[in-house]
């Protein structure tokens, strides 16, 4: 299906970029709305619940989870799955994206103005292949954590240490309990599990990596829209950056931000083909990224009535995490009984 | 073949962003806003313009010098509904992005402000970083009263005017805390008579002014936050210099009547009085520690009996506590009436004996 190997580098800044692009969105105001002042430790709690499945799945194989997966109907439904779920991921972000920009940049442009651009761009770059979706991640995704990593550090001044406490913010149970859903918001490592045949640098190595990084980003940016007092639900990252001590330097997030949300779906687009071509045993995926844009495309429509309220995460939250996290270990601690499969830790290609 | 379309599709797309795009000359920029109350609408809207033309030293023509600064003034029920009318009167966009300051009439911040946060939560040029202040008598005529001999560049000048630490008499006020939902919060109180002057604070509670504290007052709350530099400090006996050498710190004890404590940690000399304070260092220490920790004091009282907590000692407060829950249960702004206040300063003295 595809003959070139993603690079350490690129496959980490792909996961990087995955997970963090939400941050851009609305995804501190979920943690902060869920657990209030108690929000960073939500973070910490996910994540280490995220390090300990990944810890554990990784350590059992090093194979791409549809291999794992004994059974032709059981590998169509999670392969199925796997895609339902990133297009409309990939939607709710596509809808936001283009009506955050029209409302900051381009307030009298009719949506059509954004949606095309942003349309063609991800059609373009997923359908240029993995090489493409890798270099450009590779390239971009550290200058952009990078220049971020200044802007929210540019903001410190306006940071109240106070705003951090009580400690546990609306209760354990806000924090540890219905927390715990939100280890939906990192759904996107399930693309993690399809990668170990599109890499040739160590699958393990990635994944803690990506974790990692985005765990600083995760702590770095919700505590610093906590730090800042932040109420504003709509793009909190933008009050965070509107509060650095340059003036004007919010005008760098929009750049930003449409680019890691370019990056993310382009990503996704370009997965949610391959995933579907792999699960169904096809020759050649490229054909379905057109068709896949367009499902994304309306999907998004669905959500464009109302970016803010972000249904999909909102009633998907609770069952979201089974797919890349219960589900995975489950396959993992069943395959050994399985003779078929596990015998040798070779890559498997589609 | 498929060269000859990249070319114009690349077009298309890197173009898309030409279809809104305001030259700057077709904008108005307005640098303050005044709200006072309305006679037949709600209120009336003064916005004060910078006139590019003039703050580069123009000339009009009669050969007079130009003021950098415009103002026009609109009755209407809304501030966006202002906007349009400026537009349509002014041949010009009316662009809020360099705003600097949204002056409320006294009269407008004690009928309450309440309305006015989701209009300009709604406005994303509004900065965060405006000021806001509350005037004696009309917003329209204190704008009028603007006047900066020294900085020809109208939107420097009320930077400056607010944020400038060497002047312990006004402070900033910025809107960010009014658009996040907060009620209780100072701003600077504007008179105007030659020209724009900080006298004392106006003080808000729930959205509304609930006391006018003296520009005394102001250095207080100054020192408190530690927004002050080479800070002049009258006592009976003389003049002190004073700077700060560690950001204050607050300690509460969360009992049945609250406990607060400030640290204060400054160094500087006196510079004008008694001969003492220049002879013996520790008599001058006493002295300062003494009248300042009085004057913090009776501050600090003072906004207890206003019921306002200006200083937001609620969220030092919340650290002894694990959960919000927890600091509800507590009942602060019940508690905080009955509140007691200390003050610890720790002065260095630096004059070379």
């Amino acid at each position: 299906m595809e003959n070139y190997q993603l690079s350490g580098k690129e496959a980490t800044a792909l996961m990087i970029n995955l997970l963090c692009s939400k941050l851009f969105l609305l995804a501190p105001g979920y943690f902060i709305d869920n657990a209030g002042s108690g929000a960073l430790l939500t973070v910490i709690f996910v994540y280490a619940v995220a390090f300990a499945f990944f810890g554990i799945y990784s350590s059992k194989t090093k194979r791409d989870i549809l291999s794992l997966i004994p059974s032709n109907f059981f590998k169509g439904l999670f392969g199925a799955l796997s895609v339902l779920l990133l297009v409309f991921s990939g939607a709710g972000t596509f809808s936001q994206l283009v009506h955050y920009i029209k409302i900051m940049a381009m307030p009298k442009s009719p949506i059509a103005f954004l949606v095309i651009p942003f349309a063609a761009a991800m059609v373009l770059c997923a359908y240029a292949g993995l090489k493409s979706v890798g270099k450009v991640h590779g390239f971009f995704v550290p200058i952009l954590f990078s220049v971020l990593l200044v802007l929210v550090l540019l903001s410190v001044q306006s940071f109240e240490f106070t705003n951090l406490f009580p400690i546990f913010g609306k209760g354990f149970r806000a924090v540890f309990g219905e927390g715990f859903f939100l280890l939906s918001s990192l759904f996107e490592l399930l693309v993690l599990l399809y990668l170990p045949s599109l890499t040739s640098a160590s699958f393990r190595k990635i994944g803690f990596s990506a974790l990692s990084v985005s765990l600083f980003f995760f702590v770095l940016l919700i505590g610093a829209y906590l730090l800042i007092d932040g109420k504003t639900q709509n793009l909190p990252i933008f009050s965070v950056i509107r509060a650095s001590a340059l003036s004007r330097t919010d005008s760098l997030f929009l750049l930003l931000y449409a680019l890691s949300g370019m990056l993310y779906l382009s990503a996704v687009l370009y997965f949610c083909a391959y995933i579907f071509g792999k699960t169904f045993g096809l020759a050649t995926f490229k054909p379905l990224i057109l068709p896949f844009a367009l499902i994304l495309i309306s999907f998004s429509e669905i959500t464009f009535l109302n970016p803010e309220e972000q249904i999909f995460l909102r009633y998907t939250s609770y069952f979201l995490w089974i797919l890349p996290f219960l589900i995975p270990l489950i396959i993992t601690w069943i395959k050994p009984k399985n003779k078929k499969f596990g015998r040798n830790g070779k890559r498997d290609e589609a | 073949m498929m060269k000859k379309f990249i070319f114009p599709l690349l077009l298309c797309l890197l173009l898309c962003s030409c279809y809104d795009a305001t030259e700057v000359d077709d904008l108005a920029y307005v640098v303050a806003l005044g709200i006072d109350k309305g006679e037949e609408k709600k209120m009336k809207v003064t916005f004060q313009y910078a006139v590019p033309l003039n703050i580069s030293g123009g000339v009009d023509s009669k050969g007079g010098e130009s003021a950098p600064l415009f103002s026009a003034t609109f009755e209407t029920d809304a501030i966006h509904l202002a906007t349009d009318i400026a537009n349509d009167k002014m041949a010009k966009i009316t662009d809020l992005s360099h705003l600097k300051l949204i002056v409320f009439s006294e009269e407008i911040a004690k009928d309450g402000i309440t309305e006015f946060r989701r209009d300009l939560k709604e406005d994303f040029e509004i900065r965060p970083d405006t000021s806001l202040a509350v005037c004696q008598g009309s917003a329209l005529e204190c704008l009028e009263a603007v006047s900066s001999p020294l900085e020809l560049n109208p939107s420097r000048f009320y930077e400056d005017f607010f944020a400038n630490t060497a002047s312990v008499y006004s402070f900033s006020q910025d809107i960010s805390d009014f658009l996040n939902g907060k009620t209780e919060f100072p701003m600077p109180y504007l008179i105007y008579e030659d020209a724009l002057e900080a006298y004392g604070m106006a003080i808000m509670k729930n959205d509304r002014l609930q006391a006018l504290y003296f520009p005394q007052d102001t250095v207080i709350y100054n020192i408190l936050r530690n927004t002050f530099t080479n800070l002049k400090f009258e006592t009976k006996q003389g003049v002190f210099r004073l700077d700060s050498r560690l950001p204050p710190s607050i300690k509460i004890e969360t009992l049945d009547k609250p406990k607060i404590t400030f640290f204060l940690s400054l160094t500087g000399e006196a510079v004008a009085g008694e001969e003492t304070l220049f002879s013996d260092s520790k008599k001058a220490e006493q002295i300062l520690t003494q009248t300042l920790q009085k004057r913090i004091l009776n501050f600090l009282y003072k906004t207890q009996k206003t019921d306002c907590d200006i200083l937001d000692l609620y969220k030092h407060a919340r650290k002894n506590f694990f959960t919000e829950q927890g600091f509800i249960n507590y009942n602060w702004n019940e508690k905080y009436k009955d509140a007691e206040f200390f003050v610890q300063i720790s002065f260095q003295n630096t004059r070379v004996q």
